[in-house]
């Protein structure tokens, strides 16, 4: 874990960056990227192993009993959700958040300045996330699934 | 990309033969989901819907080719499909995209949530002869002029398109 100093700042994405590197494997499966912000979002084609990524790595931290990370998805109603958001210092992921989060939690995201979200799903705005935040996951030639930051990098190569 | 044409146009065959019967269908899409009647129930949590009923899912050529597109599955049988992963998995493993895709061609009558799709996902959706469904995004870089039976619906108008090029072009003036 890193410190908790503000990455971002100046009319950027809130979060704070906590925790760089997720590596999870299930001896055919293997995901290992680092994050570069607070808040990230994984958005990307149906099927391209977003949830994969999810479910895996919530049994990988199940299994290290690792708390600092909170994994919140279709199973969490509103106030379980809540709750878990009104924690500090944590690593939260959230799958299909798009449909899960109400407007208000995604307003809370957006200005929560204690924790690191890696969200997935497709609406910018909603979360306050830049260009720089954005990633989809992608085959690398080792077969390892990492994060590809398309806009931030395009845009750096033109 | 031709090829991709081809799986499309197959696909689209496949869909006409099963589900038209010889009659006019077309898929209805909320651009934005307040203007959905509120007598309409919108199906949101598309994982769920699926996972509910997926047991009495019969899986036609025209599922096998939205699963094979979208998530890159190849079906194999007993509601199982071989992943890109090479893992053998369970129907309920598909992509929330997937499942989108299946429940909308499965339930022409339901409303579904788009949300959670993919570009790839709202390719094959927006393709697809009926249905109905709220989607905030229209797919990003389709083929344009591929034929598609979709009728726009805003708050007090709809209208019918015939290639996704003008769906596109009059997208906006739905929100």
């Amino acid at each position: 874990m890193l410190g908790m100093d503000l990455y971002n700042t100046g009319g950027v994405s809130m979060g704070v960056l906590l925790q760089k590197r997720f590596a999870v494997s299930n001896g055919k499966v293997a995901f290992d990227f680092e994050v570069r912000t607070g808040l990230t979002l994984l958005c990307g084609d149906s099927g391209s192993g977003k949830t994969r990524f999810f479910s895996l790595y919530r049994k990988r931290c199940a299994y290290d009993r690792n708390d600092n990370i909170e994994f919140i998805d279709w199973q969490d109603n509103g106030n379980s959700i809540k709750n878990k958001l009104n924690a500090k210092g944590k690593v939260f992921i959230i799958d299909s958040a798009d449909v899960v989060l109400t407007d208000n939690v995604a307003n809370h995201i957006k200005n929560d300045k204690y924790n690191q979200y890696i969200i997935l799903g497709r609406s910018l705005e909603r979360y306050g996330a830049t260009k720089r935040d954005v990633a989809i996951i992608v085959r690398s030639k080792d077969g390892v699934y990492k994060l590809w930051y398309y806009r931030e990098d395009q845009q750096i190569r033109e | 990309m031709q090829q991709a044409y081809g799986i499309v146009q197959e696909l689209r065959n496949i869909l006409k033969q099963h589900k038209n019967g010889g009659q006019q269908t077309m898929l209805e899409v909320y651009v934005n989901k307040s203007n959905v009647p509120k007598s309409v129930k919108i199906e949101n949590f598309n994982d769920l819907f699926f996972d509910l009923n997926y047991g009495n899912l019969v899986v036609d050529d025209a599922v096998k080719n939205i699963i094979k597109q979208i998530d890159g599955s190849v079906y194999q049988e007993n509601g199982r499909v071989l992943t890109k992963f090479n893992e053998i998995a369970e129907l309920n493993h598909l992509s929330s995209g997937c499942k989108t895709a299946i429940n909308i061609y499965k339930n022409p009558n339901k409303m579904f949530n788009c949300a959670e799709c993919g570009n790839n996902a709202l390719e094959v959706i927006f393709r697809l002869p009926n249905g109905r469904v709220c989607s905030e995004y229209a797919p990003a870089y389709p083929d344009f002029y591929t034929p598609v039976n979709v009728v726009l619906c805003g708050k007090a108008k709809k209208k019918a398109f015939n290639n996704l090029n003008d769906v596109i072009d009059a997208w906006n003036g739905f929100i």
